[in-house]
């Protein structure tokens, strides 16, 4: 049976940023309970599976109680078989990642931490509501090299209100000087319901036109090249041999479980818990799993869909075996092919750099 | 004198009325055939209904009933699209009188049926609104009558209003006119005042019906109408002889031969009588399948007994505007060619044949009397039968001699041949007549030149009304016109119109090119001088409406292969880059067959997605 990945989710952070609509909450005082309610949900799916990949997410994991992440990662050891390379990737906050966090987790085994910079310019961190700051971010890189994780990641955000190019060199430099073996740029984008979605709508804020956001992005895409990196995902680049398995696998539609409130997962069908902490705690005391939702996969779709997220696009051959395109859609990818905005090389079909920016409007087009 | 007519209605009718000349005379002398003519808004529907009030033929608490009956947009535009004549009747000095009140249509599109109508009658009331005065279609259809040599009584209408000005009125009616006005009565069909006067003047003015009910049968049919158990209902006026349930009838233009079924009257509504004699006017019923059997003009006569000839003055209706319809849903065909059908059932000028649009898929190329005509299709498909169109551009029928010799007519783009073929191309003019207060002349003058006018004429009624005739090409009518025509004389400006004949033009066929491909639904004839300028009208239009795709989409205007016009719509930049994580693939998905739902909406002209809304704006520009 082919290996499988593990998220799991923290719905906790010291203080929501102004832009996020994930699940987390600021009160910690259910915490012990919620990582415990979690550890009992992992040790009842136990079975014969391997895991290859675990990826604690959140929220802001690094904020959990000392040893919280120790107690998860060893709750998936007794409860799994973990292959010897085993990625364990965690979520950092720059302004939580303080030396003894870093060597809890290496001993706990992680070997990737993730960490949220989004910016290096105060203003537009203020503007996006993260209590870090860029010394911050420098340190914890510096507590995690020192406790001897080297794969490391730096998320970043583009088309923030007032943002201007050199914010976006600023940044740039600030992560690739740490010296980070991965980058996750994305382009902010507005979710309503969350206070900045209120200050754009008000007017209060303006947010870059998308010609600026396109320059910007083009920007990042030539100086992350330029320092070695390549994209392998839309909005992700890594040095070579240094992708992130978890997610990778995720792309290619493997399996893999998920965890704990709001976590989704994927073994067999897709299926995702619940929002509150509170359902959730009550549901695995009750000796359930916390699960509102189970749909069958669109294998075609996701396959499409997913795949043409990655550098490694798609062959046509599985996509017939899945069920294969859709007339109107094999009529639309000739049209991609011929704008550019589509490569196809053989059986193999990826997107250009100018494809990636107009994904949702090729995808759409073709499942 | 009426114990004639009651014998009449016994079962021995015919026979019996027909023993003395004299009775027959004294009943057509007590008929009255007559209709109303009037400009828009002037108050005809409002004196009718007052008409029928005062002779009890319907009571004040009936009318407003049976004015919700008839159709929502006629009532909305205040103009009457469909005859309803009404037998009415009136004691005056002690005698009893038939009056047959044939409503006829305002509007400068149903002419001709205005002209049937008219020839039904003997008189015709000429209202002429004391606020607005004599306008282009008071003119209009007082020349009608005076071709149908009917008598004319001009009533002045709306006294109640402050701003009227009677005598300015009947001034006008004299000098405009040129008909003695001093009787003129002057009326409020709405308070009702002074209606006495008119009845009395009808009867004292207009000449009572001329005809021999024992000469063989001679009927004019000026309209029909369509029932779903009858079948084709006509409308006639009996000219000379006698028709009753059992007649075979025979209609001159066709030829065809029916079993009548049932003749009456309406009083409004319809009600049988045993037989409808040289002077009446009535409905005839024979199970006539299709109204397009029982035309407006044609005659009908006894089949044993066919009179010499038909009454003059029947001619073929033909349309003279034409637009493609389409859905905005395309599976929604079939219900446009059902609603179509059902609308042609009652209205035998409305022509259409499917039509095939690259861009716009299946619908239908429709003909109608005129603008007004094709709005109310159009309005009504959308209406009552719930359908979301698109319309393409109005067109007219242009006359094409090919190099071959030989002559077509062509109503749609697409059929133009290539220019190479054509020899000679010929379009439909217009004798427009504009009545128009003084101070916005100079506007007038300057759209009926913008649109290819000449002018024929220009004179000042008097000090506040002046009237210019202008000949000019139906197509540029056919746009927008009118609208301007109002908009430049804050609404003052009235217009009718007749064509004349074709002239010979510098036609071209316009298309529009978008990502190279012909968008076939764009395509439009215009005169050579106006290509550069509609084309340029039209990219300009384009650009703004079509949304960024996924690439660049040049858009031209083009007169055969020659781009006379060009712009650019840049290629979309960047939709998302958003995360994309276990967490959400379901959400994800969702989101993205959204997206393609929405494009289900959009028109694909070639490679270039269109929405529905901005075609209709496309479309809209001058």
């Amino acid at each position: 049976m082919d290996a499988v990945g593990c998220y799991v989710h923290i719905p906790y952070c010291v203080r929501k940023c102004r832009y996020c609509a994930f699940v987390s909450k600021c009160d910690y005082r259910d915490v012990n309970d919620y990582i415990a309610a979690l550890c009992t949900e992992i040790r009842r799916a136990k079975g014969n599976r391997v895991i290859d990949t675990i990826y604690i997410g959140g929220g802001t994991p690094s904020t959990l109680p000392r040893g919280a992440i120790t107690t998860i990662i060893q709750t998936i050891r007794d409860t799994f078989t973990l292959t010897p390379d085993c990625e364990i990737s965690v979520e950092a906050n720059p302004n939580s990642l303080d030396l003894s966090t870093a060597k809890e987790w290496a001993s706990a085994g992680v070997n990737r931490v993730s960490v949220g910079l989004q910016s290096a310019s105060s203003r537009l961190l203020r503007i996006l509501g993260r209590i870090h700051t860029k010394k911050d971010f420098l340190s914890s890189i510096e507590n995690l090299k020192l406790a001897g994780i080297t794969n490391i990641n730096a998320d970043m955000i583009i088309g923030v209100p007032t943002e201007q190019m050199h914010d976006v060199e600023y940044t740039l430099e600030t992560i690739l000087k740490a010296g980070v073996t991965h980058v996750s740029c994305y382009s902010l984008i507005l979710e309503e319901g969350t206070p900045l979605y209120d200050d754009v709508m008000s007017g209060k804020y303006k947010l870059p036109s998308d010609e600026r956001v396109v320059d910007r992005y083009d920007y990042v895409l030539s100086r992350l090249r330029q320092a070695g990196m390549e994209r392998y995902e839309t909005s992700n680049f890594a040095l070579p041999g240094y992708e992130c398995r978890h997610n990778y696998n995720c792309w290619r539609v493997h399996e893999y479980f998920g965890f704990g409130v709001a976590a989704h997962g994927y073994i067999g069908t897709r299926y995702r818990h619940t929002e509150s902490v509170a359902d959730y705690i009550k549901s695995i005391a009750d000796g359930g799993d916390g699960v509102v939702e189970r749909v069958e996969p669109d294998k075609l779709a996701e396959y499409i869909m997913l795949g043409l997220r990655t550098s490694e696009g798609i062959s046509l051959q599985r996509a017939r075996a899945l069920g294969g395109l859709y007339k109107d859609a094999k009529a639309s990818l000739d049209q991609f092919i011929t704008h550019g905005l589509v490569i196809k090389n053989g059986d193999n079909v990826r997107l250009s750099d100018s494809g990636y920016y107009v994904q949702n409007s090729i995808i759409s087009e073709l499942i | 004198m009426f114990a004639g007519y009651d014998l009449f209605l016994t079962k021995f009718g015919v026979i019996r009325i027909l023993q003395g000349r004299d009775s027959t005379m004294g009943r057509m002398s007590h008929i009255r055939n007559f209709c109303i003519v009037a400009h828009i808004d002037h108050g005809k529907s409002t004196l009718a209904d007052r008409l029928m009030e005062y002779t009890g033929t319907v009571a004040k608490r009936d009318l407003e009933e049976q004015m919700l009956d008839s159709m929502d947009i006629e009532r909305e535009r205040g103009i009457t699209i469909k005859l309803t004549p009404t037998t009415m009747h009136y004691i005056y000095k002690g005698e009893e009188y038939t009056l047959n009140l044939i409503d006829t249509p305002g509007h400068v599109d149903f002419t001709y049926e205005v002209s049937r109508s008219l020839a039904a009658c003997e008189g015709a009331i000429l209202i002429v609104d004391a606020t607005q005065g004599v306008e282009a279609q008071t003119v209009a259809n007082a020349y009608l009558a005076f071709d149908n040599n009917l008598e004319i009584l001009p009533v002045i209408n709306k006294i109640d209003l402050p701003s009227a000005r009677v005598e300015e009125a009947r001034s006008q009616i004299e000098d405009v006119i040129g008909i003695p006005a001093k009787s003129a009565p002057a009326i409020s069909a709405k308070d009702g005042t002074n209606i006495d006067q008119v009845l009395e003047q009808i009867i004292e003015n207009f000449p009572s019906p001329k005809g021999d009910e024992n000469a063989p049968l001679k009927a004019l049919i000026f309209d029909s109408y369509y029932d779903n158990f009858k079948g084709a209902v006509c409308l006639v006026r009996i000219v000379d002889g006698s028709i009753r349930a059992g007649t075979r009838a025979k209609f001159f233009s066709t030829g065809k031969v029916y079993d009548v079924t049932e003749v009456g009257i309406f009083t409004p509504s319809e009600k049988e009588t045993d037989c409808l004699l040289a002077g009446d006017v009535g409905y005839v019923c024979a199970s006539i399948k299709n109204v397009r059997e029982t035309k407006v003009g044609d005659t009908i006569t006894e089949e044993g007994r066919p009179c010499a000839e038909a009454l003059p003055g029947y001619k073929e209706v033909k349309p003279v505007v034409f637009s493609g319809i389409f859905c905005v849903d395309g599976d929604k065909y079939n219900d446009l060619k059902d609603a179509l059908e059902k609308l042609k059932l009652n209205d035998a000028s409305l022509d259409f044949v499917p039509e095939v649009s690259q861009a716009l898929g299946f619908g239908f190329r429709c003909g109608f009397l005129g603008l007004l005509h094709m709005d109310i299709i159009q309005e009504r498909l959308e209406r009552e039968f719930d359908l979301d169109l698109i319309t393409t551009a109005p067109s007219v029928s242009y006359k094409i001699t090919k190099s071959s010799g030989e002559v077509i007519y062509v109503s749609s783009p697409a059929d133009m041949p290539k220019p190479q073929e054509i020899a000679r191309m010929e379009e439909p003019i217009v004798r427009a007549s504009i009545f128009t207060p003084p101070e916005y002349l100079g506007d007038i003058m300057n759209l009926c030149q913008e649109k290819r006018g000449t002018q024929v004429d220009l004179q000042y009624l008097d000090p506040n009304r002046v009237e210019i005739i202008y000949n000019m090409p139906l197509n540029e009518i056919v746009y927008d016109f009118f609208d301007k025509l109002k908009s430049y004389s804050k609404g003052y400006a009235s217009l009718d119109y007749d064509i004349i004949g074709y002239a010979e033009s510098d036609l071209v066929r316009l298309d529009v090119l978008l990502n190279g491909d012909l968008c076939d639904a764009l395509s439009v004839i215009v005169h050579k001088d106006k290509a550069y300028a509609k084309g340029r009208a039209l990219v300009e239009k384009l650009k703004e409406v079509i949304p960024r795709q996924l690439f660049e989409v040049p858009i031209q205007a083009a007169i055969g292969n020659k781009v006379i016009a060009r712009e650019t719509i840049k290629a979309l930049r960047k939709d998302v880059l958003a995360k994309c994580y276990g967490g959400d693939i379901t959400r994800k998905k969702k989101l993205l067959e959204k997206q393609k739902r929405g494009k289900k909406r959009m028109r694909k002209m070639g490679s270039v997605e269109v929405p529905s809304e901005a075609f209709m704006s496309i479309l809209k520009i001058d």
